[in-house]
């Protein structure tokens, strides 16, 4: 398998014969929008490539070791349940269609334990803990991933 | 709308079908337009002759985009009973809506057929201005206009929360239900949800909302006048719902008129509403920034999902990806302020009590 270019490397020439080869000979307002576009979504298809399966197994260790602590400091059902269908859900495959299923039974167990801490006023560290994964796993790596992302062609 | 070959024909036959006092009725002109993210747009010339005199106009075509290419799903029966009674209050500026092809047998879907405004949209004015003059508070003022219109003036179609509790309810059950139904988990709405149901603002009476206020879809004229489009969101619910998602839109494809004198736009506001400071002040309209986000963004987020079945496509569904993470950062990051400022108020008051 030739895995150099990478599909990143790829997916930015793309971009650069669209942009320097096509949008030039297009001269419609709708077309020229649409192209815009095409050229967002080819750069999040870029960083996503580079990074998206190392970025979901990184998040999902750390939602379990804080579902856990949360789950032993409230004694909370719901967040104990949802942390062992996603340990259970843990197959070790780097298929992405099997890594997004595990992030997402995984993100099912951060969800009860942030609203377990939510409900208990004394869980307010841990709460805190929770938001900042929301924060500094989802939140940032969202906007590296939205790229040059911008609502072209309204008004 | 979507075979824009034969759209000139159909049009011209759909015209005359509401104008028998005129004689000959041509379409010389159709031409799709860019800017609408949510429904279809195309403007066309017209030309009518009758006992020797010729007049054209330009009017304007809003209907559904072609199935399983929809960003959003909105109801056109619904849009056209709202602009027809807008039309018969006079209270809000709107372009006439002339026509509805209600069932898509004429124009080749639901379409609505309105006056054309000549001028620009407010977007692309202030996009150009270092200053913006009094554009803020005529703003804020207008946003105002709409929100004193009450529910008993509006189309009895239009759902009636029992109660301003139970639209709010109804609001942050929705973060939880779009999030529940979605192929995608989804923490920080889930955390979202439970953050407003703990930090419920102090309720205001419930009134027309636009749903979708930003500056695009503000129209101004040559003569300086605004006037508002696209009510396929309007509902009847709080009406710092808009300032809310006024506030977001505008973070997300400024200019931000609120952000640039939070106190002024507010101030302008409430001069037209009557509603008092404890109601509309920079953290209830931070409240409402994340809170009414999701009429929008669970429709986008359903698109997506259809989209990830294999149900829907298109590359202006996928670019609303963005607008969902952008919303998870403004938000996190808005309710950490809000949090903020909450613990500093019960702090002080403690401090207050305690001495």
């Amino acid at each position: 398998m030739i895995v150099r270019p990478t599909t990143a490397q790829l997916l930015r020439d793309v971009r650069h014969e669209l942009s320097e080869v096509v949008v030039p000979e297009v001269h419609t307002a709708t077309a020229k929008v649409a192209l815009e576009q095409i050229d967002i979504i080819l750069e999040q298809c870029a960083v996503r490539a580079e990074s998206e399966i190392a970025w979901m197994i990184e998040e999902i260790d750390e939602i379990e070791a804080y579902a856990a602590d949360v789950a032993e400091a409230t004694g909370d059902r719901a967040t104990a349940d949802a942390l062992e269908a996603g340990r259970a859900g843990r197959s070790g495959s780097l298929q992405l269609d099997d890594l997004a299923g595990e992030y997402n039974l995984m993100s099912e167990a951060l969800s009860c334990a942030i609203e377990a801490c939510m409900s208990d006023p004394a869980q307010r560290a841990l709460r805190e803990r929770g938001v900042e994964i929301l924060r500094l796993r989802r939140a940032e790596r969202e906007t590296v991933v939205r790229a040059n992302w911008r609502l072209v062609g309204r008004g | 709308m979507h075979d824009h070959e034969a759209m000139p024909a159909m049009l011209a036959d759909f015209l005359r079908r509401h104008r028998d006092d005129v004689e000959l009725i041509e379409v010389t002109d159709y031409e799709p337009m860019a800017g609408g993210y949510s429904r279809s747009m195309a403007k066309a010339r017209v030309r009518y002759t009758s006992n020797g005199v010729t007049l054209e106009e330009t009017v304007v075509l809003r209907g559904d985009p072609p199935a399983g290419h929809s960003m959003i799903e909105t109801e056109r029966d619904h849009e056209w009973a709202v602009l027809e009674a807008l039309t018969d209050l006079g209270v809000i500026p709107i372009p006439a809506a002339r026509y509805y092809d209600d069932s898509g047998a004429h124009l080749g879907t639901k379409a609505i057929v309105m006056d054309h405004v000549a001028g620009g949209s407010l977007q692309s004015l202030i996009e150009e201005m270092e200053e913006f003059g009094d554009h803020p508070t005529r703003l804020a003022r207008l946003w105002g206009q709409i929100h004193t219109i009450t529910p008993d003036q509006l189309p009895d179609t239009m759902p009636r929360p029992a109660s301003w509790d139970a639209r709010i309810d109804e609001l942050i059950a929705t973060w939880r239900s779009y999030e529940g139904a979605s192929v995608n988990s989804d923490p920080t709405w889930r955390y979202i949800a439970a953050w407003l149901e703990a930090n419920k603002p102090p309720p205001l009476p419930l009134r027309l909302t636009h749903g979708d206020p930003q500056a695009p879809n503000v129209m101004v004229d040559h003569d300086d006048n605004y006037l508002v489009v696209d009510w396929e969101f309007a509902a009847i619910g709080d009406p710092r719902e808009d300032l809310g998602w006024y506030n977001i839109y505008s973070t997300a494809a400024g200019p931000n008129l609120y952000e640039a004198d939070p106190d002024a736009f507010l101030a302008a506001y409430r001069e037209v509403t009557g509603f008092g400071e404890a109601e509309v002040n920079q953290l209830t309209v931070g409240y409402f920034t994340v809170l009414s986000s999701i009429k929008i963004l669970g429709t986008i987020s359903a698109q997506l999902d259809k989209f990830a079945l294999g149900e829907n496509s298109g590359v202006m569904t996928a670019m609303q990806i963005g607008s969902i993470s952008f919303g998870h950062d403004n938000f996190i990051n808005a309710i950490s302020g809000m949090q903020a400022a909450f613990d500093a108020m019960a702090a002080g008051a403690a401090e207050g009590a305690s001495s």
